[in-house]
């Protein structure tokens, strides 16, 4: 790094620029990153906290099967139970539906918010807590943000229902989770029969079994996220564009080292001349590399988890290591890749080239 | 402290046919003595010292620097060699820009791959020095004049105590004076590092200073011109 430091501090200006562009382009893979979880929490979290490693939809008429066009056929759960190798098979009800209540405090009236409201047999361990019929369970976050206590009377759907507990239900098609009984939840979304088996499986060869007997299409659970309504458009648009980012980091970067590299080619030459190897000048390109796109990177970074813990407070943002640390470990990668470009032309500088302006 | 190229050959591709540089060339120049090469332009004596350096294996020939048989050298292990006995001072003092004149030494140090240590503060220092550049340490190569620039570039090239220096045109972007100064340094110089140099020019008079003065023609080395002293 004899060289990389000194040129650094030298033109520092050129590199400073470079630095802002890395760490603005770190700064919106993060914040990208963090919205990509928060908005994919709020489209799943519910089923991700479920005690279960398949669903069981309904066999769809089209190509894959969804939650809205999903209900199960009569006597789906009890014929799955019988299959060999499912531990577990039990029926969940998923839809839609308004939460009113009357607000307190001097601004009488009501308030309504829409939910998600997921149906559980009482025998089953689906929800937080038992289910029973006319009482619910709500999410904490939703708790927190509109008031609610548990006891409180509150409208499902129009039918008048009694908070029994504040728990961690998750969230679901970007609406907070309202865990009830079986029976409440046919009664407020008006289904005849429940959206999807939750399935405990010893293996996975079971779920051909269980279509077979049920009449069912059973995808795994982290498959079945893309069963919820615009989860997998959202996504694979986020994904896109977070993959259009590195790439434009990989090209300028890659493009920035090409002119520092040829600029300076013979300067090269002349250390080579003076009995430098290859890899001592590689070794001394990459590391200063590494410097520009760490420090860029971590200013970056720094702006975007200041920015995201805001933010997150007031959107579907998720801030945790993964979509932190692990974007700014992906940019560093691949603006070394990007940088990498300049091996070929740094190795094969001639350092014959140092002797003789007139060449 | 040597340097010896016995019967060298090297030609460059030239059109269809081949043209030959250096023809069957013999030089010797022994430790502490300074050989001016002369010739015309074109005439090889760029090519003379790339040889001489490891920058081009010959076609033919015995290149002896230091002692160590160069000829069949390649790549890292010719690198190593330029790195531990030879020295280079080039046409222009092409000194890297973001380096002081200290650091332009240093790096002679560093590119061996191991630490700077205080013994190479204290050579650079005292190369510095004796090349008249005490208290111009810390300047970087713009904020030196052309002739200092060129001591700089002397200086570095002794960094390693090689055992040959070979210089190219080192006058040629010098005002006269300032030339024949440097050509003095560089007779100094070689004499009390027991070097073997070789300095390019093609002004007879700046080649005067030499113990011995060579023309390059037709690839080889005619008798001396004249005898400096
Ligand atoms: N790498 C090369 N490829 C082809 N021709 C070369 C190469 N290097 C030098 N030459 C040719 O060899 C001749 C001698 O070049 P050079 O040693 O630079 O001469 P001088 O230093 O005496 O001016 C010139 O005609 C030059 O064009
Ligand atoms: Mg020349």
């Amino acid at each position: 790094m004899f060289i990389a430091l000194r040129d650094l501090r030298f033109a520092r200006g050129r590199f400073a620029l470079l630095g802002t562009v890395v760490a603005l382009l770190t700064l919106m893979v993060v914040m990208l990153s963090g919205l990509t979880a928060g908005l994919g929490a709020a489209g799943v979290s519910a089923l991700q906290r479920l005690p279960a490693d398949h669903l069981a939809f309904q066999r769809p008429t089209g190509q894959s099967p969804t939650f809205t066009g999903s209900s199960l056929p009569a006597g789906a759960a009890a014929k799955a139970g019988a299959v060999p190798g499912v531990e577990s098979a039990r029926p969940l009800g998923t839809g839609a539906a308004k939460l009113a209540w009357a607000a307190g405090g001097e601004r009488h009236g009501s308030r309504s918010e829409s939910v998600s409201v997921f149906g559980a047999g009482p025998g089953s361990d689906l929800a937080p807590r038992p289910t029973a019929d006319g009482r619910i369970q709500i999410n904490r976050t939703f708790a927190d943000d509109t008031g609610l206590r548990v006891g409180q009377r509150v409208a499902l759907g129009g039918r008048t229902v009694t908070v029994d507990a504040i728990e961690d239900t998750g969230s679901f098609a970007h609406l907070p989770v309202v865990f009830t009984s079986l029976t409440t939840w046919q009664q407020v979304t008006r289904a005849q029969q429940p959206t999807v088996l939750a399935l405990r499986l010893a293996s996975p060869a079971a779920a051909a079994r269980v279509d077979a007997a049920a009449g069912t299409r059973t995808l795994t659970l982290a498959k079945s996220y893309g069963a919820v309504d615009g989860y997998s458009a959202e996504q694979t648009s986020l994904n896109l564009m977070r993959g259009l980012l590195l790439i434009v980091s990989a090209l300028v970067v890659g493009a920035y080292f090409t002119v520092w590299t040829v600029q300076r080619a013979h300067d090269l030459a002349v250390v080579r001349a003076m009995g430098a190897s290859r890899g001592y000048l590689l070794r001394d390109a990459l590391a200063q590399a590494v410097v520009v796109l760490v420090v860029g990177g971590a200013a970056g970074t720094a702006v975007a988890f200041g920015a995201g813990s805001l933010a997150a407070r007031a959107a579907p943002y998720q801030v945790s290591a993964g979509t932190v640390l692990l974007p700014f470990a992906l940019m560093t990668v691949v603006g070394l890749v990007g940088s990498m470009v300049t091996v070929r032309r740094v190795a094969s500088v001639d350092p014959l080239t140092a002797l003789g302006a007139a060449r | 402290m040597s340097l010896e190229l016995e019967s060298v050959t090297l030609g460059y591709p030239d059109g269809e046919r081949r043209r030959i540089i250096l023809d069957g060339m013999d030089l010797a120049v022994a430790g502490g003595e300074l050989v001016a090469v002369t010739g015309p332009s074109g005439s090889g004596k760029s090519t003379l010292l790339a040889v001489a350096g490891t920058l081009t294996p010959p076609e033919s020939g015995r290149v002896v620097v230091g002692g160590v048989d160069a000829g069949s050298l390649r790549g890292g292990a010719a690198a190593r060699l330029r790195r531990e006995r030879v020295g280079f001072v080039f046409q222009q003092a092409n000194l890297l820009g973001s380096l002081t004149a200290r650091d332009q030494l240093l790096l002679a140090a560093h590119i061996g791959g191991r630490r700077v240590r205080a013994a190479d503060r204290a050579r650079a220092e005292e190369l510095l020095g004796r090349v008249g550049l005490a208290g111009k340490e810390g300047r970087r190569p713009h904020q030196l004049s052309g002739g200092e620039r060129q001591r700089v570039g002397v200086a570095r090239a002794l960094m390693s105590r090689p055992a040959v220096l070979l210089v190219d045109e080192p006058t040629s972007a010098l005002d006269r004076e300032r030339g024949a100064d440097v050509m003095a340094l560089l007779a100094e110089v070689v004499r009390e590092q027991g070097v073997a140099g070789v300095v390019v020019t093609h002004d007879l008079e700046n080649a005067s200073v030499a113990d011995r003065v060579v023309a390059l023609r037709d690839g080889r080395l005619t008798s001396p011109v004249r005898s400096a002293r």
